[in-house]
């Protein structure tokens, strides 16, 4: 019942849940409540701390998304294409990641220090494009990973060489 | 440290990195220990037993700072790129210790160059006899570039992370901070 494979398992599916579920609620929870209910510069407040921890919370979780993912590839024992495929997507969400909370995710932090901004909509705006996105890719790649083990896509199946 | 000592660091290791995993794949995939043996038998000796590894740990090192260097440039502000980056180098150089093997052995899985369509194009383009030389430095080439990817996931991680311990680390002054 307990073994390393089953524990990179389930920090691995643990990972995915944190932080897909740590974007949708930012996305489609907490932002539009603080647009009803706060006045720009208190949610603006709000937002750049939201931004900062989110980050914190998003790039912690890829680490040990990929991580885990590398030692699961070690237990399976082979790579098919279908992996590759899911290998080639997660260097996309963490490349996307990166520019969501090093680029944008920054200049939010520093624009907003000062109060409320007139570039700051925009920002916010890409950010959360860049964050539905990378939403999206995570999906795929789950979708990928249940076709790894469950779909006709299985190791067994689509092996290279 | 200013900016430029940081990106000559980088760009100087990952030189290093390019020129180590190009001699020792190369020398693998050629087995050019047996030229070294003819002229000096113990260091031809010595280079046989240890090329592997350096061809190992030198993609690895390659892969790692590529994926550093690329994630870096997602890092809006210079000093934050700045600390990250040299951050980032530290994390890399301990991780390489636990990211050699575990890149090397995944890289043995999957496809290896070892395919029927190469070998026959080699065949024909080289002759018999030299083909089954190339097909060695193939694959020896593939398992390098496999590793060089393997470990480039892993270079951006770990630009993340040092972002993350670097500029992230940075608090909201007490003022802003919400009751």
């Amino acid at each position: 019942m307990l073994s390393w494979r089953l524990l990179v398992l389930f920090l691995h599916v643990t990972a995915v849940i944190v932080a897909l579920g740590g974007s949708l609620f930012s996305t489609f929870a907490l932002t539009p409540v603080l647009i009803q209910e706060l006045a720009p510069a208190e949610r603006i407040k709000v937002v750049r701390r939201v931004v900062r921890r989110l980050g914190v919370i998003v790039l912690s979780a890829l680490a040990i998304l990929v991580v885990t993912g590398m030692l699961n590839v070690l237990f399976i024992g082979a790579i098919s294409i279908l992996l590759a495929v899911k290998l080639v997507l997660v260097v996309v969400v963490i490349i996307l990641a990166l520019y969501q909370y090093g680029t944008l995710g920054a200049r939010i932090w520093r624009l907003s220090a000062t109060g409320p901004n007139p570039a700051l909509p925009e920002l916010q705006a890409r950010f959360r494009r860049v964050g539905l996105t990378v939403g999206v890719l995570v999906l795929v790649i789950v979708y990928l990973s249940l076709g790894l083990t469950r779909g006709t896509g299985a190791i067994e199946l689509v092996t290279f060489g | 440290m200013t900016d430029k000592t940081v990106a000559r660091v980088v760009g100087r290791l990952t030189a290093l990195a390019i020129l180590v995993t190009a001699v020792s794949t190369i020398s693998y995939g050629l087995g050019v220990h047996m030229v070294v043996r003819y002229f000096e038998p113990r260091a031809g000796a010595w280079w046989n037993a240890h090329e592997f590894v350096f061809a190992q740990t030198a993609a690895t090192a390659l892969g790692l700072l590529i994926g550093i260097r690329i994630g870096a440039r997602f890092i809006d502000d210079a000093r934050a790129r700045r600390r990250s980056l040299a951050t980032a180098l530290i994390i890399a150089a301990l991780a390489l210790v636990l990211a050699t093997p575990l890149c090397g052995t995944i890289a043995r899985f999957g496809w290896s160059g070892h395919s029927g369509a190469v070998r026959d194009r080699l065949v024909g383009a080289a002759g018999y006899d030299v083909a089954g030389f190339l097909l060695k430095l193939v694959f020896a080439l593939v398992y390098a570039l496999k590793i060089v990817v393997l470990a480039l996931m892993l270079g951006l991680v770990v630009v993340g992370l040092a972002m993350l311990a670097t500029s992230f680390a940075e608090r909201a002054p007490a003022a802003e901070k919400l009751p």
